[in-house]
């Protein structure tokens, strides 16, 4: 990719971003705008912004790549993402923002009348920050790896910087329409590219792609190797390599690739002859290279089902627990309004997913070399390059890196503020909240440097991991403290601390890679289908045990969840 | 399967550790416990800190709940098989054995509760109560229930006891009677805010809209739906809370009758984060700030005046801000203002707002004001998003 | 007039010296904790049967719809052992999902609203 082009990309990109932050507050110098100054945000302009600040990294690169590596199955990524917000919707929605919570500790401490509740609830919302926080991070530094060639952590360190400057220099005194911005930005960024795609697809005759463990080389391509990787050949291929091959050092070689393993060097590359099939990384020898499909892939061979229960349930359920989804409700005047936003987000992350798979299809025809260096989550990236080239597919290129910039930047922005929130207010109250904006360095720092750590482990993963941290922590608080008057402080520490632990045990064991291949490591890769009952089972059954716990102003707050706020401005006194 | 096993082990191994950590605890108490019996301080200190707990349920008032809670903790301290606690009429709560002595003691609260033993009577075998020591519990030094503890035989050493709970139970009814006093007379000062829209700004108003009648009706017309509105708001009576976009809208009416006042002369700025709308405030708190600043800025000088309200967003928080450049206020004066110490009829709205806001979030929220003499005034006050208690008034 | 000294402003608040660094405490609230009227519980556990059912209604079309997709999608052996994943599959995971969410969040969001305004504003009576 053009570099150039790339960097001015996503420099444009965050200095709008900057801009809209500092100027979007409602400004009004006569008196007959004060009345629009006063409105709060209408449940449109919240829908736009709850997207924006939700689709992520992982879902501008991760679902495409999923789906180039792994096919049609990684579409439940996306429909679990989107079915989230109704299950919010029917559940949460209104009742949470007639609750007045800001946060999630909030919410535990409204509902349950107790400090020891909202202490557990803001441990578990800044561990699922975290867990969030690393992808994100993770995709700023690809991002930025290919554009410019810097080192993966460098990537991460800026966004860290980025969001860090804007949070201390007050740029994000409005952050709403930034976020609405940033969703309009990156369904742009990738449906103005994918017409142009789909009209060199046609130019192309139009081919299919081939689902089968062997994917082809549509075209004769040149594959660039970063990191060495050990590659499994199927049938005998002859390819020119500069570089280094089996430990030899060659220069625009041709030679030809045996059946068998073969081990390039770093900074490799091998040129395939069209119709080639595409060797694939040995998963057992380069695990980490294989990107953040790789845990998923070998157990999903295994246990497909079982692992698709698992992201289904997590998904779902979890996505109503996400920090920096939850604060946005807030801006909603009443839970009406609470409603209509989430209905609309429906529909806005609808139109954002439909355009996943067409991503997927054309990379797995025209950037199968990506399943070899394990860089899947590039697709999106390097599509417009390969498909149109020239000054369009520069422009396009830029386009598509300004979105997935908009994306990390977006949904790292918002999950700091939460995290910071919660850490200002609950974790550390020595500080005291004055303190809201230094609470943001170890907001972001400590993910940063956990990403920076792990590196090549497959963290991305960490996204389904925090969906199913939150799904069997926050999702049985939500539904049970709105829906079940016999809800306790006892039994909501318990389901919080059991439901949240053991997913949080697994994702941690996951991470670290502990578990053998086979259904240990699919049961802990998967949390979500045992560790959602524990929790609702360890809530219910404490709840029923402490009965006498139950707070006593619980009847008040059941009325006030559920019964509608009066008309805003008041009935005229009859 | 290894790490299937590493994970069950890890789990047996947090329950056993769960289940140990307990039963060590509990040892360890009875342990202390037993040491203790020789160390007439200790026992006192452990007999005052489990009376006080025992009390402490009271402090929310005598009910069936609180009265249940309060005799669950008081019966191991007095080592008696059962013990009630009642209000003036009924039993609230019964803890211990031989319940079915129940109606038997309502039966006796006929008339204000005094101190006196009593006998209990009935048929079971082994009922270990057979007798009962009555002592009343005050609050404002006025009986509102009792006290009775039940033992087999009576022993003055157990009417003595019951006395001295009883007295102990009292004073955080006491406490409880305060507690109510104080919130009333928060609201007292709520109501006494309220009454303070001034009767200058609707005189003043009401006059303007006069000058209107005749040259510009459908101005006049307006201005009076612009005060009826803000004089509703104003005098509403539900609640103690509002949300700022309801708060800024009255604002908007003051101003605009404001306007209708010094035309020209005042330029009002607006710069609203929407997002920061919907967070609740005590009610009528940023009008006495916006009325101050139009005071300084233009009742008192001639010059054009400019204010500015600024409503920012603030990750738990929100932050406004009301700037004028008038002639501002020398900073002592001010001090002595917000201490209350500057005499009648200065600045009481601001000291008002000041101390309804410390009272709701607490202390390090007051207002912040920078100001100087001829510096102009910006005043500057924090509203966490969230407060438990702090909603708006609930759908009626 | 530009060429005046500005006066400073000065800090002021009534922050007393001797508590200025202490946590806020957490001060009570006098609305807070009264039991409601049971006039209001009654109107309450009606709209919370309603909007219950409601919610559940949808989890359970949820459910059907694509609960049971992962399970019909391996009982027809379609999606991922043929080397050509059939278009049918592609639309029913890539596309028709989103447009069923739609529907059924708008179809929930009239019922909710419905039943907040309807029957419960029927049952919650006279305005104090």
């Amino acid at each position: 990719m053009n570099r150039t082009y790339g960097i001015a990309g996503v420099t444009a990109v965050v200095l709008a971003t900057v801009l809209v932050g500092a100027l979007g507050l409602r400004v009004s110098r006569t008196t007959s705008d004060f009345y629009v100054a006063s409105r709060t945000v209408a449940p449109r302009l919240n829908a736009f912004a709850v997207s924006g600040e939700y689709l992520s990294a992982a879902s501008f690169l991760g679902v495409a790549g999923l789906v180039l590596a792994q096919g049609v199955d990684m579409l439940w990524f996306p429909i679990g993402y989107t079915a989230g917000f109704l299950v919010l919707l029917v559940f949460v929605a209104a009742p949470l923002r007639r609750s007045g919570a800001y946060t999630l500790p909030d919410f535990a401490e409204a509902r349950l009348e107790s400090r020891a509740v909202r202490r557990v609830a803001g441990v578990l919302v800044v561990g699922i920050g975290w867990l969030y926080l690393l992808p994100q991070l993770r995709g700023a530094g690809l991002t930025l790896r290919l554009l410019t060639g810097a080192p993966g952590w460098l990537g991460a360190l800026v966004v860290a910087a980025v969001v860090t400057a804007a949070v201390a220099a007050g740029g994000m005194r409005s952050i709403t329409f930034v976020q609405a911005f940033q969703y309009w930005l990156k369904l742009t960024a990738l449906l103005v590219p994918v017409l142009f795609l789909l009209l060199a697809w046609r130019a192309d005759r139009a081919p299919a792609p081939v689902w089968d463990q062997r994917p082809v080389f549509h075209r004769s391509a040149e594959v660039r190797v970063d990191r060495p990787v050990t590659v499994t050949v199927r049938e005998p291929v002859g390819v020119t390599v500069s570089g280094t091959v089996d430990g030899r050092t060659v220069h625009g070689v041709s030679l030809l690739l045996g059946e068998g393993p073969h081990r390039f060097g770093a900074d490799t590359t091998v040129r395939f002859p069209a119709g080639a099939v595409v060797p694939l990384p040995d998963r057992t020898a380069d695990r980490a290279l294989a990107g953040w499909a790789e845990p998923l892939s070998s157990s999903r061979e295994q246990h497909g089902l079982y692992a698709t229960y698992g992201l289904i349930l997590a998904t779902f359920l979890g996505t109503m627990g996400l920090p920096h989804v939850v604060v946005r409700f807030y801006t909603n005047p009443d839970g009406r309004a609470a409603r209509r936003t989430t209905v609309s987000v429906l529909g806005l992350l609808g139109a954002f997913y439909l355009l996943m798979p067409l991503y997927g299809m054309l990379g797995r025809l025209y950037a199968p070399d990506l399943l070899l260096t394990g860089d899947t989550d590039a697709v999106v990236l390097v599509l417009p390059q390969r498909l149109i080239g020239g000054a369009a597919g520069n422009l396009l290129g830029a386009l598509v890196a300004g979105g997935a910039c908009a994306a990390f930047l977006s949904t790292a922005s918002g999950l700091t503020m939460s995290v910071a929130g919660v850490l200002a207010q609950d974790v550390l109250p020595t500080l005291g909240v004055r303190h809201f904006r230094l609470a943001t360095l170890p907001a972001i720092a400590v993910p940063t440097a956990a990403s920076a750590l792990v590196g090549d482990l497959p963290v991305a993963d960490a996204v389904g991991l925090a969906f199913a941290v939150s799904a069997s922590s926050f999702c049985p608080l939500l539904v049970l403290g709105i829906w079940w008057r016999g809800l306790t402080p006892p039994g909501a520490i318990a389901g919080l601390l059991l439901g949240g632990g053991s997913a949080l045990t697994a994702v941690t064991a996951t991470i670290a890679g502990g578990a053998d291949p086979g259904w240990p490591h699919t049961l802990l890769a998967w949390p979500a289908v045992w560790s959602v009952p524990v929790g609702f089972a360890a809530m219910i059954l404490i709840s029923l045990a402490t009965r006498d716990r139950v707070p006593p102003g619980t009847a008040t707050t059941m009325a006030r969840l559920h019964l509608p706020e009066p008309p805003p401005p008041g009935p005229p006194p009859a | 399967m290894t790490v299937l096993g590493t994970l069950a082990l890890v789990l047996v191994g947090l329950a056993v550790f769960v289940c140990g950590a307990a039963l060590g605890h509990g040892a360890a108490r009875r342990q202390r416990e037993h040491a203790a019996d020789g160390d007439e301080v200790r026992a006192l200190a452990r007999a005052l800190h489990s009376a006080g707990l025992a009390a402490a349920p009271l402090r929310g008032g005598l009910g069936p709940d609180t009265a249940r809670r309060a005799a669950r903790r008081l019966r191991p301290l007095l080592a008696v098989p059962a013990l009630a606690v009642t209000d003036t009429t009924s039993v609230l709560a019964w803890d211990g054995a031989a319940e079915h002595h129940r109606n038997q003691l309502e039966a006796r609260l006929t008339g204000p509760p005094r101190s006196h033993t009593f006998p209990l009577t009935c048929d079971a075998g082994g009922c270990p109560v057979r007798w009962g020591a009555l002592a009343p519990l005050t609050a404002g030094g006025r009986p509102v229930g009792a006290l009775v503890v039940c033992a087999a035989t009576e022993t003055s050493a157990h009417a003595r006891a019951a006395e001295a709970a009883a007295a102990r139970l009292s004073l955080d009814l006491d406490l409880a009677g305060l507690d109510r006093a104080r919130a009333d007379a928060y609201e007292a000062e709520m109501r006494a805010l309220r009454a303070q829209i001034s009767p200058h700004f609707i005189y003043n108003s009401l006059a303007s809209i006069a000058s209107f009648v005749r040259t510009d009706p459908e101005r006049a017309r307006e201005l009076l739906q612009e005060f009826a509105d803000f004089t509703r708001y104003s005098f509403r009576r539900d609640g103690d809370f509002t949300t700022l976009a309801e708060e800024l809208r009255s604002i908007e009416q003051y101003l605009e009758l404001a306007r209708a006042r010094f035309g020209r002369r005042l330029e009002v700025t607006l710069r609203i984060a929407p997002e920061v709308l919907p967070v609740t405030l005590p009610f009528l708190c940023l009008q006495p700030l916006v009325e101050n600043a139009l005071k300084h800025g233009l009742e008192e000088s001639v010059e054009r005046s400019v204010i500015t309200i600024t409503a920012e967003d603030e990750g738990t928080e929100a932050r406004v801000a009301i700037e004028d450049n008038g002639v501002g206020m020398d900073p002592e004066r001010l001090r002595a203002i917000l201490r209350g110490t500057a005499g009648a009829a200065t600045g009481i709205g601001l000291s008002n707002v000041d101390r309804r806001l410390r009272q709701v979030y607490g202390d390090d929220h007051g207002l912040v004001i920078e100001t100087g003499v001829g510096a102009g005034t910006k005043i500057t006050l924090r509203l966490p998003k969230f407060r438990p208690g702090v909603q708006a008034p609930p759908p009626v | 007039m530009g060429a005046e000294p500005v006066p400073r402003r000065e800090v002021v608040t009534a922050r007393h010296p001797g508590h200025s660094d202490r946590a806020a405490p957490r001060p009570r609230v006098s609305s807070d904790a009264r039991p409601a009227a049971p006039r209001h519980d009654a109107a309450t556990r009606h709209v919370m049967r309603h909007q219950l059912r409601a919610a559940l209604l949808v989890t359970a079309l949820l459910a059907g719809l694509l609960g049971l997709l992962p399970v019909l999608l391996r009982l027809l052996p379609l999606a991922t052992t043929a080397p050509r994943v059939p278009l049918a599959v592609w639309l029913v995971l890539g596309v028709a999902p989103y447009p069923a969410l739609l529907a059924i969040g708008a179809w929930y969001v009239r019922r909710a609203e419905r039943n907040e305004t309807g029957p419960a504003a029927r049952l919650r009576p006279e305005r104090p």
